[in-house]
């Protein structure tokens, strides 16, 4: 039992004397900060879905409506509205939807059905270019004006100016 | 020689700049980019798909007539909602209605554009102005009309216009201030 006694007693000894608690709070707190930290560090899937909406969108309406590839852009010609403060429906702040516009169809990938697609400028602003996109499934050449995409739509809004270009569901064409 | 490197070497910078910044401005669909399920081909002319009345309506009238009939002051596009079908009530007005070049240049044929008319004048777009004993266009009626375009459009629409002034009919066109 002495023999027992005396080993514990000297690596005590030995323990204390090697040791500083100082260090060793220095030790323990660096484990801590990297504890805390190792989730921050670690590789995590932080893209929350971005990555994946070019597979889905929202059910109904698949894509990336800030991808020239989207289902609604078929026809479209100019800057995506969605990559330049607006969104698909709507225009970027400090600038006003052209009233006339031209018209076209779109075949939506979700339900198989042909879509009335309405592609109205947003004007008043220096072009965007961003995104610039042109597809022409269902233009028309430029003497039926009303199915035509190289108009610059902004020639009857308040300012003439093209900024870019939406496109808004009119209805299912059949 | 020494004082001109760096110049040289700066422009070159310059334009390496430049022209990456003109990679960034490509116009799309690149090579990469693949048009969405269903789009690949080009899509059914309107006058081959047989859609409805109404939605020939929207491809071909409804982006400056607007979806409702309702026109374009700062277009010069008149006002049809509830308006266009007093021209049926004056001389040459019916005729009038398919000779104007929206109409008679559209891509339809004459008994989709029968169908059309026909819709637009008994729907929400003519509303209470077509007269009751209105008589349906047919695709014959049409295609003659058609064959003779207007020359003077702007003269023979105010002539129509007078007549429905001559007639006590108010003249909601959407047009009234125009120049």
């Amino acid at each position: 039992m002495k023999f027992i006694d005396r080993f514990f007693e000297r690596s005590t000894r030995h323990v204390a004397y090697s040791t500083s608690r100082r260090n060793a709070l220095v030790k323990f707190g660096s484990w801590v900060v990297v504890g805390t930290a190792l989730p921050l560090i670690l590789p995590v899937d932080r893209s929350s879905g971005n990555a994946h909406a070019a597979e889905s969108g929202t059910p109904g309406d698949p894509g990336d409506p800030q991808s020239c590839d989207y289902w609604r852009y078929c026809s479209i010609d100019g800057f995506l509205c969605t990559c330049c403060g607006g969104t698909i429906n709507a225009c970027p702040p400090g600038t006003d939807v052209s009233e006339v516009t031209w018209v076209g169809t779109c075949h939506n990938p979700a339900d198989g059905r042909d879509y009335i697609i309405a592609y109205n400028d947003c004007c008043g602003k220096q072009a965007c270019g961003q995104c610039a996109c042109n597809r022409n499934d269902s233009e028309q050449p430029l003497y039926r004006p009303f199915n035509n995409n190289d108009i610059n739509w902004c020639l009857g809004a308040e300012h003439m100016t093209y900024n870019c270009t939406i496109a808004t569901i009119r209805g299912v064409a059949s | 020689m020494t004082g001109r490197t760096p110049f040289a070497a700066a422009l070159v910078l310059a334009m390496g700049l430049l022209m990456a910044g003109a990679g960034f401005a490509q116009s799309l669909p690149g090579p990469h980019n693949r048009p969405a399920p269903g789009n690949e081909a080009q899509a059914t002319p309107p006058r081959d798909a047989g859609y409805r009345p109404q939605v020939n309506y929207q491809l071909e009238c409804s982006g400056c007539h607007r979806v409702d009939g309702q026109g374009s002051r700062a277009n010069d596009v008149p006002r049809m909602k509830d308006f266009v079908g007093h021209f049926l009530e004056v001389e040459g007005g019916r005729e009038f209605l398919v000779r104007v070049p929206g109409v008679s240049q559209s891509s339809f044929t004459d008994a989709q554009l029968a169908s059309l008319m026909n819709w637009m004048l008994t729907s929400h777009i003519a509303g209470d102005s077509t007269p009751d004993h209105f008589v349906p266009y047919t695709a014959e009626e049409v295609a003659d009309l058609r064959a003779t375009p207007l020359d003077e459009i702007d003269t023979t629409r105010d002539v129509l216009l007078q007549r429905m002034r001559d007639q006590q009919i108010a003249i909601r066109d959407g047009l009234a201030d125009r120049p």
